[in-house]
């Protein structure tokens, strides 16, 4: 069994989606800012009259972020089924066949940059690429989010007596 | 149509019969002497049981079967009607509903306690109800010899008369008339929707000029199992027969063609125009009259028309943009055509999805009836303004609400009678429920006559609950202090019970309707009640917002919530207690910067600072704007539930420019502001 998976680079790390789950890849267009958002959501998309949330993978993965390049895409990918969320990538590398055989379970010791979104590990020749799990990446924190924000909001009613 | 759109009328019409059950039952209840309501509720009974029964449906068949014998009784004076009854009836109509929602939910016919419910109406009538028939096996057996004495049109020649004038015409266009007449099958339940296929299979091959019983009838399946129409066509009859023969539970279609009577057509359409006008008129009236005059949409297309007219406003934003900067000849002419066209479309598709607030409002009779006898309180509901529309969404949504409201007046508003009759009120409280338009809304108020709201209490329980010190607490009027109430958590009744729980509800409410860019309040008039008011946008895809620029970005501000725009001094903002504030017309003013809200941090103000006056939580509020770019219709687009949780903002839109704007949610972009208020 083959499986096909679109390869791309953050810094040097090569990373990979599931190609079923890729809906298309843009070129960086100008994203809007909402202001209010998580600090990982980058802002929204206008794609052909569709709003996009898009996600910045080296912020999500804790790394400085870096001045855009031409090389710099936006790939369009299908989450919780119907929705569609972009995520800023350094470079689209291209679209890999990885034999099911090739494909390791995640070690559960890996702690590095999106460490906690692995699907599985890629092993091509002799390079490693990280299959990341789209489901993971977004429901994960969105969940820690919204927790935070309940929180803090919470939080704002008990002191305000006293400000 | 497939069974799973059966399945949906099913459930539509059965909700509808429900509706109508409890509405006869609620008439009926008032005045138990008076028998003409069990005409409605027998006859909603036994709808709801014949379409039970043809979609399989056996239990809830047999359950209906039941209640219409029990009403059948009653009528027929065998079984005398008292309170205890109308209670089984009642919750016999709530199982019902339990029936039709298992079958939307989980496709299963049943509910639970059903059969509880048999048991206990059998014992009440003492008498063993009959054994239900099987399916759709017709009421009043028909003897089958007038059957086909009735179906043979070649041997009756009462079907409907077909004008000459008709006859005339059609010929003159190379058309032929027909008499149809259309038999269907005795067992089928579903004659309207059968009937409503005959006439669209119909019109795809001509038009439809007559038909007896009326269209009318026949749209509402009022009329036995066949009716007839008179049909132009240029099909062959063998075709017409086809068409109709497709249908399920079509039994026949027997098709004659009419030839006009020979005599010159010149002279007829002549004739015509000389004396029969009136006539004529009359026809005309009638022609339209085919089958169906209204069609059940799925909700979802209707949604979607909504969207792709959203879409388009953007476009004739974009295009209005490009036309204004290019000079092509009749460009603009052009443009403003289009622009003409749209604006209809979205009113005409507006419109589509406007349904009365009677929609709701019909269902807090029975609901406030259940409360109030748990309660111990007498209350009666008045309704006005049942037939305002609002977008079926924004109905939708504001049910619960509403719900909370009502069961509010119930449990803390109204009094019990002994405590009314001490105050010097009538036992029976009131609960009103009223809707009238205003402008670019719709205004709902719920209101009763009760003790209305203890402010000594309620400035109690802020102190209790630190909602905030006490020296601002004393500033507040008796307005502001009754709508503490609405703060999360905030509940005045002393204790918990099943009619209101916890006085969760007004904070609920005020949530809701501030999230579909409504306004919420309280007014308490001690002693005399106390009302609450929602208002409303009249639909939520389209709406007129201001746009502003803030800290180097453009954001949608929906009308609805500004006052008015101005241009103020910097010098001219005082600083009072910490706050920035101005005097607008001797009224003092709080000043919010737009830019600080949306965390952005305040920006250099240049000495005339432009302000949109705007109205949030019911007080003004004086929000600081780079500049004001003007006011325009904008479609809203939702966020999507990844960004759901980013406060302050209940939507985008695509600007004519391609770019995206937010639309700011003011009330909750203070709310999470809110040690700056």
């Amino acid at each position: 069994m083959e499986r096909k998976i679109v390869g791309f680079k953050i810094r040097e790390d090569d990373y990979a989606f599931e190609i079923m789950k890729v809906v298309e890849i843009i070129r960086l267009k100008e994203i809007t800012e909402v202001p209010t958002a998580p600090d990982f959501i980058e802002g929204v998309i206008n794609l052909r009259g569709k709003i996009i949330p898009i996600i910045d993978l080296r912020r999500r993965f804790g790394m400085e972020s870096k001045e855009a390049t031409i090389m710099f895409r936006i790939v369009i990918v299908e989450y919780a089924k119907h929705q569609l969320v972009g995520v800023v990538v350094d470079e689209v590398t291209k679209v890999i066949n990885a034999k099911e055989s090739d494909m390791l379970a995640a070690p559960a010791t890996v702690t590095g940059a999106g460490g906690r979104y692995i699907q599985s590990i890629v092993k091509i020749e002799d390079k490693i690429i990280v299959l990341l799990d789209i489901e993971k990446i977004f429901t994960e924190d969105e969940q820690d989010k919204l927790k935070i924000i309940a929180l803090s909001e919470g939080g704002k009613f008990e002191e305000s007596p006293n400000s | 149509m497939n069974t799973e759109s059966y399945k949906e009328a099913f459930l539509e019409e059965a909700v509808e019969n429900i509706n109508n059950l409890n509405k006869a039952l609620l008439n009926f209840e008032k005045n138990i002497e008076d028998l003409t309501p069990l005409n409605e509720l027998f006859r909603a009974a036994h709808t709801l049981k014949g379409m039970s029964a043809t979609m399989g449906y056996d239990k809830l068949a047999e359950f209906t079967h039941m209640l219409e014998d029990v009403m059948d009784r009653i009528r027929g004076g065998t079984l005398a009607p008292d309170i205890d009854i109308v209670n089984l009836l009642f919750r016999s109509i709530d199982v019902m509903q339990e029936f039709i929602d298992n079958i939307r939910n989980q496709n299963v016919d049943f509910a639970k306690g059903y059969k509880d419910i048999i048991i206990q109406i059998k014992a009440k009538s003492s008498a063993p109800a009959r054994e239900i028939k099987t399916a759709a096996q017709p009421r009043q057996a028909v003897p089958a010899a007038s059957l086909s004495g009735e179906t043979d049109p070649l041997k009756t020649e009462t079907g409907i008369i077909i004008e000459d004038l008709i006859l005339n015409e059609a010929a003159a266009q190379g058309m032929k008339v027909y008499r149809i007449k259309v038999t269907i099958a005795r067992t089928c339940a579903f004659k309207s929707v059968r009937a409503f296929m005959v006439s669209r299979n119909l019109s795809e091959k001509g038009e439809i000029v007559k038909s007896s019983p009326k269209a009318k009838d026949i749209e509402e399946g009022n009329f036995d199992n066949s009716f007839e129409l008179g049909f132009v066509s240029k099909a062959p009859a063998q075709e017409i027969e086809q068409s109709i023969s497709r249908i399920a539970e079509i039994e026949k279609a027997d098709i004659e063609e009419v030839r006009a009577q020979k005599k010159e057509i010149k002279e007829n359409l002549k004739h015509a125009e000389n004396g029969d006008k009136e006539i004529i008129a009359a026809e005309n009236e009638k022609k339209p009259s085919a089958i169906s005059q209204s069609v059940r949409v799925n909700i979802e297309k209707l949604d979607s028309m909504m969207n792709l007219v959203g879409e388009l406003v953007i476009a004739k934003i974009r295009l209005d943009q490009i036309a204004r900067n290019k000079t092509y000849r009749d460009l603009a002419s052009t443009v403003d055509e289009f622009d003409r066209i749209i604006d209809e479309l979205q009113i005409e598709v507006t419109d589509v999805r406007m349904l009365p607030v009677s929609h709701i409002f019909d269902r807090y009779p029975r609901i406030v009836r259940d409360l109030s006898s748990q309660a111990g309180k007498l209350v009666e509901v008045e309704i006005t303004g049942g037939d305002i529309e609002i977008d079926r969404t924004v109905l939708e949504e504001i049910n619960e609400p509403i719900l909370h409201l009502v069961r509010n007046c119930i449990a803390h508003g109204l009094e019990t009678p002994e405590q009314r009759e001490n105050a010097g009120k009538t036992k029976k409280g009131v609960i009103r429920l009223s809707a009238r338009r205003d402008r670019n809304s719709v205004i709902i108020e719920v209101s009763d006559d009760g003790r209305g709201i203890n402010l000594e209490k309620v400035r109690k329980k802020a102190i209790e609950k630190k909602l905030m010190p006490l020296d601002k607490l004393d500033t507040l009027t008796d307005d502001e202090l009754v709508n503490l109430i609405s703060i999360p958590g905030f509940s005045t009744a002393e204790k918990v019970d099943n009619v209101s729980g916890r006085g969760v509800g007004v904070d609920v409410v005020k949530t809701k309707v501030e999230a579909f860019g409504g306004i919420f309040r309280m007014e308490n008039y001690q002693g005399e009640g106390m009302k609450s008011i929602l208002k409303l946008p009249l639909t939520l895809a389209i709406i007129q917002a201001l746009l502003v620029k803030a800290a180097g970005a453009t954001y949608a501000i929906p009308v609805i919530h500004t006052i008015e725009t101005v241009e103020f001094p910097s010098k001219d903002i005082k600083d009072i207690q910490a706050r920035r504030v101005i005097i607008l017309r001797g009224e003092v003013v709080p000043v919010l910067s737009l830019s600080e809200l949306i965390g952005k941090g305040r920006q250099k103000e240049s000495e005339i600072v432009n302000m949109v006056i705007i109205e949030a939580r019911d007080k003004k509020i004086a929000l600081t704007v780079d500049s004001v770019l003007g006011q325009q219709e904008i479609a809203i687009k939702s966020l999507g539930e990844f960004l759901k949780f980013a406060k302050g903002f209940s939507g985008v839109t695509i600007l004519g420019d391609g770019s995206i704007s937010l639309i700011v949610d003011i009330q909750a972009l203070i709310e999470s502001n809110l040690k700056m208020v």
